[in-house]
Order: structure tokens, then sequence, then C-alpha cells
């Protein structure tokens, strides 16, 4: 409870370097990803319809542009797992790499919850 | 470099007393008609706040006149026209001038305190939005005194809104004044984001913030993500109004769901940019009523960064009955109802929380309780209607009406009467010696209840929406008179807590300090605040929301923290490194000035012209306005350089305008991704009359001249190079002014070339949206390069000034980092436009 009290220079557990800037962006393409994909799998179904594509190549388009966002956000997963491990930037850093592996896992597992079971809907209706 | 006076910084030995006479003659606001000339965040938060509660009262006046029509079948109390415009502006009221500017007023007011420091970033542009919101609201007003409000329901639909049916300047009113006021919202979501990024007390990282501060951290990026398309959709449909471009005309090639798609882009992140704030109010007083620390702080904070994200990829469910794909409707219902996860976290740490401590059952405790209520039905009630067959039987009938007002009304009132009477005090400085707020919630919680619970059964039973009138059917009109019932008796639980308020503001028990035991920075101070909120800056080793303010606040009062001195009479706060908060920059705030109320009543000059349709004085108007913010950042900053200076506790850090990126910098930042979202909007939009809507491809075939197309493009690079070069040369210490003579000439070009381009454009804009879209594209364009010419005028005019220097580069690089953006997207524009005839001749492949 003796936080803030004006009188004493520095916090012992203070890291010597701050947790980078630049790396606050990382709270962003976890559901940016979940976004694109959710916009991608509207479009592209969109588009299959209007020039008549098959259902087959739709179904094949809607699936690879899945995998490819989920593949894109378990990639960034392991680097911020990775990332985790191999960096030091005191209690700053520790609460970053919690706060974005969170937003990153629950954004892998909304792009499941929320777009794959769409891929077994018959497609144009 | 530094002088004597600026080393005043070390703590003097003297009183609490003298500091703050010191720091108030400083930063004081003249009485009388000089209060017009404010700037500080306290008055201005304030001012806020009292203008959105007089709005909701004109809006509840307005709702509860829908009551009394539809309290009896047949009611020939107001006719169809009348009350279109009554529950058309008390839904624009409630929306777009209380909830959104109350969340504003909270912001501007608590923000800055809780974290710690005196002043948001911008204070000159607080005023302004003020401004323009009063304005913006203002007309919105008095077009309903005239008869003449808007009448197409508050989510404006084309073609209803279109002039083919709406003839009258009913709907020039609404996107006029609404994009007007939403100024305001744009300016303060870019100050919110920067100023809780980079002015927090020393130490503050951002692991230590209070959830508060996470919670307008997130709400502002929504809002500067959230209101472009909305801004967007209202300009394209204003123009198709006031100059005939075929937009959402789906006979010349536009689409009326073009619209709904950018509206609801908007509105359903709007719902949770309301909501947001309210739980940042309940995360803060929860963990204080119940005299634990909050539960789950990291858990609530993923939750409310993946909320921001989820609420803007849901917005197809407003849209579940206008003929969307099967599988589209299946994944945007099962995101709507996973929203309610997020949402959960946040109300299970709430209860954690409630659960860990003891709970004082006092008066904001009893709204709170009111809160979780009528929130758990009104989100029981969304994840119904996320269920697209149960929406195909709900949609437009008053189920949607009781479900929206639990959440967006019972989940804004209730948290809000809350945190006024948690505040209160605060603001000040008494606190309530009367009990009436007792017996008004139970008015308003009944009351609330019976009006809106009754909806869900009238719903049901197949009531629409927005009908003025109904037949005597047994069963609506019960329990439409019961509703009606309700509502009166909410009204004067309403009433009640205003004179409840008042009697408390006026008559109030006197106090010094914190009543509740709070444990976070706000209570660190003088109550009711000093204009300077605190007299030193704390110095933060843990969380800051579990602080010990009786220890604290007299030793900030002292002067013992940072900036415990005054120097050269400057208004001076601390800025900080985004994430660890180690001080990085003294920023000097402006004094008070009428000059945000002189742009204001040019901007609103500018916006009644246009309605009444006198464009050459709009754009007279509108160069007025550009004018005064060039004036304005005219003599911003300081005029010589200080070096480092001492700001106590034996740290020294450069002016703000010394620095490399300093607010204003992180302020355009923002900016250009509110722009960049307009931007990516209008491609959505051409992309989505391509691929949607009839009566393409147009009977012209596209052309625009390649050659020109090119030079445009040139010229904007060429402009994006100049400038750089510009910049180079004057942190070399050379005279930029050649390269930005050039920069300027190059724009100058581009907005030559891009001016015959839209002459150009085959099919006409006002025959084919397909000609509708490229001008708008190459508008874009025009415009970003003309805002170009501004920054590289400024930048000319304080250099030659003295206020910008090889040391203070930040006009320059501002300069630089617009006509970047401008180049990028310009080029994206001008090769978009290129690319319309392979477009249109793709569309031949349509089987
Ligand atoms: C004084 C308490 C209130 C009453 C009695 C009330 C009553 C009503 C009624 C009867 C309607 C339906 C009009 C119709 O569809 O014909 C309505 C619509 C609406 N209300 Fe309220 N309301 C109240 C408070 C609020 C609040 C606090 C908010 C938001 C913060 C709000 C937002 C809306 C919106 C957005 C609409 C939709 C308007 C439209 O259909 O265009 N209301 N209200
Ligand atoms: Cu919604």
């Amino acid at each position: 409870m003796s936080a803030a009290l004006p009188g004493r220079t520095h916090a012992p557990e203070d890291p010597a370097r701050p947790f980078p800037m630049r790396d606050l962006w990382w709270l962003v393409p976890g559901f940016a990803l979940w976004f694109t994909a959710l916009s991608t799998v509207y479009a592209l179904h969109h588009i299959g319809c209007t020039f008549g594509w098959s259902a087959r190549t739709i179904h094949l388009g809607l699936a690879a542009a899945l995998a490819i966002h989920l593949a894109a956000i378990g990639i960034l997963c392991r680097i911020e797992l990775r990332r985790g491990a191999s960096r030091d930037f005191g209690h700053t850093g520790r609460f970053m790499h919690w706060v974005i592996l969170g937003t990153l896992l629950a954004a892998l597992g909304k792009v499941v919850l929320t777009l794959a079971p769409a891929l077994f809907l018959s497609v144009c209706l | 470099m530094t002088d004597a006076i600026d080393q005043g910084a070390t703590p003097p030995a003297g009183s609490a007393l003298r500091l703050h006479r010191e720091l108030s003659e400083i930063w004081r606001t003249g009485p009388g008609l000089q209060r017009l000339a404010a700037v500080n965040h306290s008055i201005l938060g304030i001012r806020f706040m009292v203008t959105a509660l007089a709005f909701f009262a004109i809006g509840g006046v307005l709702g509860m006149l829908t009551r009394v029509q539809l309290a009896t079948p047949m009611s020939a109390f107001m006719d169809v026209g009348t009350y279109n415009q009554v529950f058309t502006m008390h839904g624009s009221i409630m929306l777009f001038l209380f909830a959104i500017p109350m969340l504003e007023g909270i912001a501007v007011y608590l923000t800055p305190k809780i974290l710690g420091t005196r002043d948001f970033a911008f204070p000159r542009l607080t005023a302004y939005g003020y401004w323009c919101y009063l304005f913006g609201g203002t007309i919105l007003t008095v077009s309903l005194l005239a008869g003449v409000a808007p009448d197409g329901g508050w989510f404006m639909y084309t073609p209803l809104s279109s002039n083919v049916y709406t003839p009258g300047i009913n709907a020039d009113v609404w996107l006029l004044g609404v994009t007007f006021v939403e100024i305001s919202a744009l300016t303060l979501a870019v100050e919110i984001a920067v100023s809780t990024l980079t002015m927090r007390a020393p130490g503050m990282s951002l692991d230590r913030m209070p959830v508060f501060g996470w919670y307008m951290l997130v709400t502002a990026f929504m809002m500067i993500l959230a209101f472009p398309p909305l801004i967007l959709g209202s300009i394209l449909l204003e123009s198709e109004r006031a100059f005939g471009f075929a937009f959402f005309d789906p006979t010349r090639g536009g689409d009326p769901l073009l619209w709904q798609h950018l509206f609801w882009l908007f509105g359903h992140p709007d719902v949770y940019i309301i909501f947001l704030p309210m739980a940042g109010l309940l995360s803060t007083m929860i963990p204080v009523l119940a005299g634990v620390p909050l539960a789950g702080y990291r858990a609530i904070i993923v939750a409310i960064i993946g909320l921001a994200f989820m609420s803007f990829g849901i917005w197809v469910h407003h849209m579940f009955t206008v003929g969307i794909p099967h599988l589209a409707l299946a994944f945007f219902s099962a995101g709507s109802a996973i929203v309610a996860v997020p949402t959960a976290v946040q109300l299970f740490a709430w209860l954690a929380t409630l659960a860990q401590g003891r709970p004082r059952w006092n008066v904001p405790m009893l709204y709170v309780f009111g809160f979780f209520s009528t929130f758990v039905i009104g989100g029981l009630t969304g994840v119904m209607l996320a269920i697209v067959p149960f929406d195909w039987q709900a949609h437009d009938t008053y189920f949607v009406v009781a479900h929206f007002h639990y959440v967006i009304a019972g989940a804004v009132a209730f948290p809000l009467i809350a945190g006024l009477y948690y505040w209160l005090p605060l603001l000040t400085g008494r606190v309530a010696v009367y009990r009436l707020s007792v017996p008004a919630f139970w008015l308003i919680y009944i009351g609330f209840n019976l009006t809106f619970f009754l909806m869900h059964l009238v719903g049901l039973l197949g009531m629409p929406r927005r009908i003025n009138t109904y037949p005597d059917f047994e069963s609506w009109t019960f329990l439409n008179m019961l509703s009606s019932v309700g509502g009166f008796i909410m009204t004067i639980g309403f009433a009640l807590v205003v004179v409840d308020l008042i009697a408390q503001i006026r008559y109030g028990r006197r106090i010094r300090r914190d009543p509740w035991h709070a444990a976070t920075l706000e209570w660190a101070m003088p109550i009711p605040p000093a204009p300077y909120a605190f007299a030193s800056l704390p110095h933060i080793e843990a969380r800051a929301d579990r602080i010990n303010v009786g220890t604290l606040a007299p030793q900030l009062a002292r002067g013992e923290g940072y900036l415990g001195a005054t120097r050269n009479g400057w208004q001076e706060t601390l800025g900080v490194h985004m994430t660890s908060g180690a001080p990085e920059q003294l920023i000097v705030l402006p004094r008070p000035t009428y000059l945000p109320l002189w742009t204001a009543i040019a901007t609103a000059a500018a916006v009644l012209t246009m309605l009444a349709k006198l464009y050459p004085l709009t754009l007279a108007m509108a160069a007025v306005t550009a004018g005064l913010f060039v004036f304005a950042a005219l003599n911003a900053g300081l005029d010589r350089d200080h070096g480092l200076l001492p700001v106590g506790r034996g740290v020294s850090v450069p002016v703000h305008t010394e620095c490399a990126h300093p607010p204003a910098w992180w302020a355009l930042v923002f900016t250009l991704i509110a722009d960049g979202t307009l931007f990516t909007s209008l491609v959505f939009g051409l992309l989505f009359l391509w691929v949607a809507a009839p009566n393409w491809p147009p009977v012209a075939v596209p052309d625009t001249g390649l050659a020109l197309s090119l030079v445009c493009i040139l010229a904007l690079a060429a402009a994006a190079f100049f400038a750089r070069r510009a910049l180079v040369r004057l942190v070399g210490r050379q005279a930029p002014r050649l390269f930005i003579a050039l920069a300027a000439l190059a724009l100058l070009v581009a907005i030559g070339v891009a001016v015959v381009l839209i002459g150009g454009i085959v099919p006409r804009p006002s025959d084919h949206a397909l000609g509708a879209t490229a001008a708008a594209l190459l508008t874009f364009l025009a415009l970003h390069a003309g805002i170009g010419l501004l920054f590289l005028l400024v930048a000319t005019l304080r250099l030659a000034s003295g206020r910008a220097g090889p040391t203070r580069t930040i006009d320059l690089r501002l300069a630089r980092l617009w006509i970047d953006y401008t180049a990028i997207t310009g080029a994206l524009a001008v090769g978009l436009v290129l690319a319309l005839p392979a477009l249109v001749a793709l569309l031949g492949m349509r089987p």
C-alpha cells in the first residue's frame, strides 16, 4: 500500500530498458487478423457468388483464407511466446507479454469459433 | 542555453499555501465573459457533462412525448409528421448529444486526474470540440422548434432520407448537424488517446495504470476507428442530396445498402463506445465500495481490447433481414453471440470483487445494483437477437426497442448516476445530507423496468417500432398504457435525482478530503480540485489504483513531487515514455484564449450556410476556419530553446518543443489512422457497389486520362520528396525555404490535375455511382493536398517568426508526415480510378 510516496528516487525492480513503445502495436494484430479473416471470407463469398464460381471453388477459397489467417495468428503467438522467454523488460514487459498473448490466443479461438462452422454451410443462398 | 529563471524548479521550502497561490495565478481562468476563453480540463469537463445532461432532459421529454402518444390507441396527440420528428430526435439526441458527449466530459474531467497529470495535451482543442458540440446540438434542437427536424429515424436510412422522399431540409439538418457534433468526438478521441499514452504521473508504467485509463484508451481508439465511416456516409449522402451524386440511388448504380453498411460499421461499435467508459466508472468504483482491489485486472484489459475489435466485426446483425446470404448470416450471428464472452469477463470480475470484499450499501452501490440487473437482461436479449431466426421475427418490433433501452439506457443511466454520486464530492467539495436519492432510485428502477420490460412483450405480440398509432388490440393497448405509466414514474425518479443533486451541490456538508477511502489519484488533491489539479506530480511505484491518498495528498500539496515550483509563468506538466512512464518532456500548455470559440463560430457558419445552400459562402467560411487553425498554430509552443530543465526529484528533461515526439506528433499519427479509416471505407464503398449494386456496369465506358493521372501521382511523390529534403536541411541548419516552396508547388500541381480529372470523369458523377465514387476519391486527394499546403504554410511562417528552427522541427515533421500520407493514399486513389475500366470489364464475366 505504500505506492506513490514521493521521496524515494526509484523502485529497485525497474528494468534497465523500458518496454519498447513500438511493441505496443502488438496489441493490434491478433484481433485485426480476426477482422480481416471475417472481411475476406465475407467478400470472397460475395465475389464468388457474383461471378458464378462453383460451390467447391468457393468452399476451397474460404477454407484457404481461414487457414492463412489461423497460420498467421499462430506464428504471431509463437514469436510472442519466444520473446516472452528471451527478453526482460521487467514488470511492464511481463504484463505486456501476458496481455499480448491473451489477445492473440483469444483471437485464435474467436476465428475458429465464429468462422469455421460457416464453412460447412451451403454457399450463395 | 538555460538561464536563471528556468532553474526555478527546485522545490522551495515554502508552504503548500504559497505554492497553491502561485499555481492558481498561473492556471486561472478569468471571471465573467472571460470564462468563454476557458481551456482548462476541469471547467470544460464539467461544461460537457452539464450540457449533456441538458440534452438528456430534452431527449427525455421527447421520449415521454412518444409515450404519451402511444399510451392509448388511435391517439390524436401528435400527427404522423410530428411524431416522426419527435422519435427521430429523441434517439439522435440521446446518442449523439447525450451519451457520447457525456463520456467525453467524464473523460476530460477525470482522466488527467486519475492518471496524475495536470491537464490534457491539447486544451484548446478540447475547447473547440466543446463549442462544436454545443453549436451542432443547438442547430439540431432549434430545427425541432422550427418544425424541420430530422424525421427519418436515428439511422437515417436511404432511400427514405434521399431528397426524393425527404425533399425538405430535415435530413440535411441531421447529416450536417451530426457531422458537426462528431468533430468533437474525433478531436476528443485523438486527445484522449495521446494524453493517456504520453501524459501520466512519472513511474506509471502501463501495468500500473488504473484500469480506468485502459478503458479510456480503448474507447478513444474505438472512436478513432468508428466515426470515420459515419462521417464518410454522411458526406456522401449529403452530396447526393445537394449535388445529385449517385451513391445510394439504385437506378443509377448506387445502393441503399451501402448506407446501411457504413452506418452500422459506426453504429454497432458506438454501443460499446458508450458502454466502455461506464464500465470504466464501475471498475473504478466497485473496488472502493467493496474495500478490496479489483479482481482480474489483466483479464479485464484483454477483454476490453477484444471487445473493442469484436464490436467492429458484427455490424451486419443490424441487417439480418436485408437479404444477406445465409453463410454470412451464420458467422455474423456467431460473432454477435460471442461478444457476450468479454462482457461476461468484466461482469464476473466485478462480482468477484464484490464477493471478496464487504460491499457498503450506499447510494452509488444501489445504482450499481440497478446497473447489474438491467445490463444482464439487455445482454441476454441481445444474444437472443443475435440468433437469426429470432431476429427475423423480432426485427423492427418493440422487442428491439426494449432490448436497446436495457443496454444503452439502463447500462448508461445507472452507472452514470452511481458515478455522479461517487464523484460529486470531488467536484463540489460537498457530500449529501438528504437521502432523496434512495426513493429516487426505486422510482427510476421500477419505472424503468415497467416501461421497457413491457415493450419486450408488446413487441413479441407484433407491435412494430416507429408507428405513431395503433388500432385498439386488447393486448397491445393495456401493455402500452402500463408502459407509459412506467415512463412517468421513471421521469419523476430522474426529476428527484436532479433535485437531490442540486440540494447536494448547494447545501451539502462540506468535506476536505475523500469520503470513500478511495485509492486512486483523483482524490489526492484539494477538493474541489484547483485548476492545476496537482500542486506537484506524484511518483508512482506500484499499481496506481492502490494509493494511500491520505499520506500522498499533503506531500503533493507541499510540492514534494515533480514540478513542485513555478517557472516563467508556464502551465507545466510532464510527458512520459508511453510504456514505462519515465519522464521525457516538460509540456508547456497554452493559456486561456477565445480562439477555439471563434473557430467554432466560423465552423458553425460554414454548416449553416451549407444548410441554406449558399455554397460560395460555405467555401468562404471553411477558408476562415482553416485560417483560424493556421493562426492558432502560429503562436503555439515557445520561441527559443531552453535545453534541459530540472523538473524535480533530480530529473531534468527538455521542453516538448525540443523533443522528437511531442504530443502533437502522436496526435497527427492517430488523426491519420482515423483518416485512413475514412479512406478505406471509401474504397470499400466503391468495391461494394462494384460487386453488389444493381445497374452495373454503367452505359458509358469509364475512361480516365492516363498521362494526367501519372502526372498527379508524380507530383505527389515529388511533394513528399521535397518535404523530406526541407526537413533534412533544417536539421542540418541550412535554409529549407526552397524545398518547402518546391513541395508546395508540387502539391498545387497535384491539386490542379485532380480538378481537371474530376471535370473529365465519365460517366458523370450525377449519372452513375461509378463516376460519383471516382469523383469522391479524387476530391479526397485534392483536399488532402490542400491541407498539406496549410501545413507547409504554418511551417514557413513559424520558421520566419523563430518559433520553429533546427532544434524545434516539429512543424516540418508534421508537414512531412501529412504529405507522405497524402502521397500514398493519393496514389492509391488515382490507381483505383485508373483501374475502373478493368473492373467494369471484369463484370462482363458474370454468368
Ligand atoms: C426518458 C426515458 C426514455 C423513454 C421514455 C424512451 C422511449 C422511447 C420510445 C417509446 C422509443 C420508440 C420510438 C419508436 O420507435 O416509435 C424510443 C426510441 C429510441 N430511444 Fe428511447 N426512451 C428513453 C430513454 C432513452 C435513452 C437514455 C436512450 C439512449 C441513451 C434512448 C435511445 C433511443 C433510441 C436510439 C431510439 C431509436 C429511435 C429511432 O427509432 O430512430 N432512449 N425511446
Ligand atoms: Cu449492434
